[in-house]
Order: C-alpha cells, then sequence, then structure tokens
C-alpha cells in the first residue's frame, strides 16, 4: 500500500511538476509579453471608446491610397484601438477589445474623423450630465463658476507676486541643458517651416 | 540729396521736432516727468515699436500677476523638466533668443498661459490630463507662438486704441506723486506696473481673439513638428480635453478664452493633411518616469 501509494504519489508529483512548469512557462511568457507591450508604448495607447462624426470608410492601412475594409456610421459606437501618425485604428464594439473579433468591423480611419467618448464630471464637480457619458459636442459651457483651480474672479483680485518670479527665475535651463536632454531623447529638429512663408 | 535739402521738407522736419519735444518736456507733476511716462505707455502699447527689454519687463508684470492668482508647483525637478522641453522647443521658434522661462502653476484648472518676452506657464491640472511628452510639449509650442506672434502685445495695443489708455496713466501717475513718498523713478514704475497689472487681468479673463488662437494652433502643431515630436500629439490633446465634460468647472476659464476644442479641430484639418508624412517621438516613457 505503501509502495502503491508511493507510486501514486511520485505520479502525482510528475503531475505537480508538470502543471508548475506550465504556470512558470505561461507567467514568464506573460512578463515577457508584459514588457514588450510596455516598451512598445511609443505606439499603442490605451484603448478609448469615440464615435465618428461622420458616415466613414474604414480602411486596411493608414493611407488614403489603400484599399477599403469596411465603412462605419455616424454616431455608431467604436473602439479607438491605436495610432499610427494621424490615424486611428477602430473597431466597432462598444466593449473595449485590443483585437478585432469575428464580426467585428475593423480599420484606419483619419483621427479628425473621430471623437471621444466625454466622460463625467470629476469627483467633486456637479450636474446632472455627470450622470451620463456623452460624445463630445460644440457647446459652450452654460457654468463658469470655479470650485477648484481658479476663475476670472481670482484673476481680477489678484495681486503681483514677484517672489514667484525670483521662484519661476531658480527653473530657467540653458540653451546647452536643453539641447543635451533633446539629444538624451533621440529628438532632432527636422526641416518644417513654422510660418510655412 | 537734394531733395532732404528742400524748404518745404525741412519745415516738416522742424514742426516734427517741435512737436515731439513738447510731449516728451511739458508734461510735468512735481519732479516727475509724466510726459516720459505718457510717451513710454505709449511706446509699450504700440507692440511693434518695444524693444526686447521693455517685452520682457511687460512679461514680467503679467506673469507676476498670474502668479498672484495660484503659486508655482512646489517641485523643482517637474518645473525643470518642463523648461527643458520648453526651451528645446523655443530654440526651433522664430524667436530663440528670448529669455524663455516656463512654469507649472498650482491649480486644478486646465489651462495654459502665455506673457510677452518668453513666459509661459501651464497648469498642474493640465499636466494631469496628459500621457507623454509630445502632449505637452503640444501645450507649450500653443502658448510659445502666442509669443513670437506678439499676440498679447498687439491685444493691449488695441485696447489701448480703443480706451485712450494714456490718459489713464496720467492719471494714475497723478495719484502716485500725490500719495507716495517714493523717488519719481520709483514712481513711474509702480504706476506703470500698476496699470499692467490691471490690463494683465483684463487680457487673461477675456482672451486673446479666435483669429489669434487659431493661429497658435497652425504655428503650434508645425513647432512641434519641427522639434521632432509626434505632431499629432497635439490633435491627441485637442480630443481629450474635448472629452471632458463641458461644463467641467476645471475648463471654465480654457473655454471662456479659446473657441471650443472642436472648433480648433476642425481649423486643424489642412496642417494634419500637410503633416500627413511627419514621423515624431511621444516620449512617454520619460514623460510617465518623471511624473511618478
Amino acid at each position: 500500500m505503501f509502495k502503491s501509494f508511493g507510486f501514486y504519489h511520485s505520479q502525482n508529483y510528475s503531475k505537480l511538476l508538470i502543471v508548475l512548469s506550465m504556470f512558470f512557462t505561461s507567467f514568464v511568457f506573460n512578463n515577457c509579453l508584459a514588457f514588450e507591450v510596455k516598451s512598445s508604448k511609443e505606439i499603442a495607447s490605451k484603448v478609448r471608446t469615440g464615435q465618428v462624426i461622420k458616415s466613414t470608410k474604414l480602411l486596411k492601412q493608414p493611407s488614403y491610397q489603400s484599399e477599403i475594409s469596411g465603412a462605419v456610421t455616424a454616431n455608431e459606437s467604436i473602439n479607438i484601438n491605436s495610432r499610427k501618425r494621424s490615424w486611428y485604428f477602430i473597431s466597432t464594439n462598444s466593449v473595449p477589445q485590443t483585437a478585432p473579433q469575428a464580426g467585428q468591423v475593423s480599420g484606419w480611419v483619419s483621427m479628425l474623423n473621430v471623437r471621444f467618448v466625454a466622460t463625467a464630471k470629476r469627483e467633486g464637480e456637479l450636474g446632472i450630465e455627470s450622470l451620463f457619458s456623452r460624445v463630445t459636442n460644440d457647446s459652450l459651457p452654460t457654468v463658469s463658476t470655479g470650485v477648484r483651480g481658479f476663475d476670472e474672479n481670482d484673476l481680477k483680485n489678484s495681486k503681483a507676486d514677484l517672489k514667484q518670479l525670483l521662484l519661476l527665475n531658480a527653473y530657467i535651463v540653458s540653451t546647452e541643458a536643453a539641447a543635451r536632454f533633446a539629444q538624451q531623447g533621440k529628438l532632432q529638429t527636422n526641416k518644417i517651416n513654422v510660418k510655412e512663408d | 540729396m537734394k531733395a532732404l535739402l528742400n524748404p518745404v521738407y525741412l519745415i516738416i522736419v522742424f514742426l516734427c521736432l517741435v512737436l515731439l519735444g513738447c510731449k516728451s518736456t511739458s508734461l510735468k507733476l512735481g519732479n516727475l516727468d509724466v510726459g516720459k511716462l505718457v510717451e513710454q505707455g505709449v511706446n509699450v502699447f504700440n507692440a511693434h515699436n518695444i524693444n526686447q527689454e521693455q517685452e520682457v519687463q511687460f512679461g514680467e508684470n503679467m506673469s507676476a500677476v498670474l502668479l498672484g492668482t495660484r503659486p508655482l508647483y512646489e517641485n523643482k525637478e517637474i518645473n525643470v523638466y518642463v523648461n527643458k522641453v520648453g526651451m528645446w522647443l523655443a530654440q526651433n521658434s522664430s524667436r530663440p533668443n528670448l529669455p524663455w522661462q516656463f512654469g507649472v502653476i498650482n491649480s486644478s484648472a486646465i489651462n495654459a498661459f502665455a506673457a510677452p518676452g518668453g513666459f509661459v506657464f501651464i497648469t498642474s491640472g493640465m499636466l494631469m490630463q496628459l500621457e507623454n511628452e509630445a502632449q505637452l510639449a503640444a501645450v507649450l509650442a500653443h502658448e510659445i507662438s502666442h509669443i513670437t506672434e506678439k499676440h498679447h502685445l498687439n491685444a493691449i495695443k488695441e485696447e489701448a486704441n480703443r480706451s485712450a489708455v494714456t490718459e489713464t496713466l496720467f492719471i494714475s501717475a497723478q495719484a502716485y506723486q500725490d500719495n507716495t513718498n517714493g523717488s519719481s523713478k520709483e514712481q513711474e514704475y509702480q504706476a506703470w506696473a500698476k496699470k499692467v497689472t490691471g490690463m494683465a487681468q483684463e487680457l487673461y479673463v477675456k482672451g486673446l481673439n479666435k483669429e489669434d488662437e487659431f493661429m497658435a494652433d497652425q504655428y503650434g502643431i508645425r513647432l512641434l513638428a519641427k522639434s521632432g515630436y509626434d505632431a499629432f500629439a497635439y490633435i491627441d490633446n485637442l480630443q481629450v480635453i474635448a472629452a471632458i465634460a463641458a461644463d467641467d468647472s476645471a475648463l471654465a476659464l480654457l473655454y471662456k478664452t479659446h473657441p471650443t476644442p472642436v472648433q480648433r479641430l476642425k481649423s486643424l484639418s489642412e496642417q494634419v493633411d500637410k503633416l500627413a508624412d511627419s514621423e515624431g517621438l511621444l516620449l512617454s516613457n520619460r514623460f510617465v518616469q518623471m511624473m511618478n
């Protein structure tokens, strides 16, 4: 019995080892993958929900010359999965997903045709509109009372603070320091005319 | 040369000199040369005539008013970081030699400000909305463009033309002369600074005109691209702001003084097409590390 138990035990032990090794492999893989995702953050951004502002064709590539992969209608709910230059890769699904599922329509659209879903007012902000999320419109706010931050009354009553100017002065960086900083970030000046002459 | 010796021309030049002489010497209150003060005021409000030193002094006073509303965010590393991003952008702007200074104002309001002479401010509330360095650079590039194009000085000049500001300067100078014991030079400066304070308050509450804001967007997105950043982070920013509840009080002043983000996005469509092939960096990791 002991032997049979030992045999049985060693069988279980082997199974346990297999499970543990699978778990370990999975753990390592997931962590490596997580690292990959983190390091490619320059390209991928967090998934947002939104709408297109007019019926738009979806493209297979982020280019106007690309083939069409589908279409999305105005006000249809979309996920904005990633961006490449001025193009968003979107999919039609109300639940945020990082990869399109079967039945989903996905493709590239110009980012100017997209609006994010408006967030509810933040904590401390009151108003019936905060109960609903809605897509941004072009209306100006009617409420202008500043409970935090500062508003026009604060500005009108402001007294010039020269001590703060001295503090500001202490944070100045040299042009050389800024150039080194740019170099560290691999930023390079491009041949673009700001005023287009 | 003969034309310059023409008697009619000489008479005109003589009359001009007499008139200029009257303007700077005839207005005196006690020891205070108010004529000079008024003349200085006129020069200040004529944005194209003032020199860089005067412009910076003007900006300092306007900045002091802003900082009188809320102080700087007390974190040297973040303020220096914002200065490095801003200075790099400024070196790629049309006025790299201004004494550029950047600061984070400790306020949950979502906004950014500029003052003549190279002063740029972003609120900590705005900073919290951003995800990467390119988005920070986008905010700063917009404000830098206001300064390179002298939008605030031009706005003050227009306001001065409407409200006979020289007269107001004259009155305030007289009041200082009557009520203070400081030296005349000090009084001149105080009167001038007081007037600038009033104008700064009015300007930051009222905002610039929409055309100037749209222009700062056009130049701002191109400055971002020129400086090596991802130009479309500029669009990201406007879309993020557009998605914040419009009646959130943190946005009240921004909305009061700027076109809506949707209007600004529409006005940028041409630039987005022109910069379609532009590649640039977001520098998310450097930004996140600095903010954590």
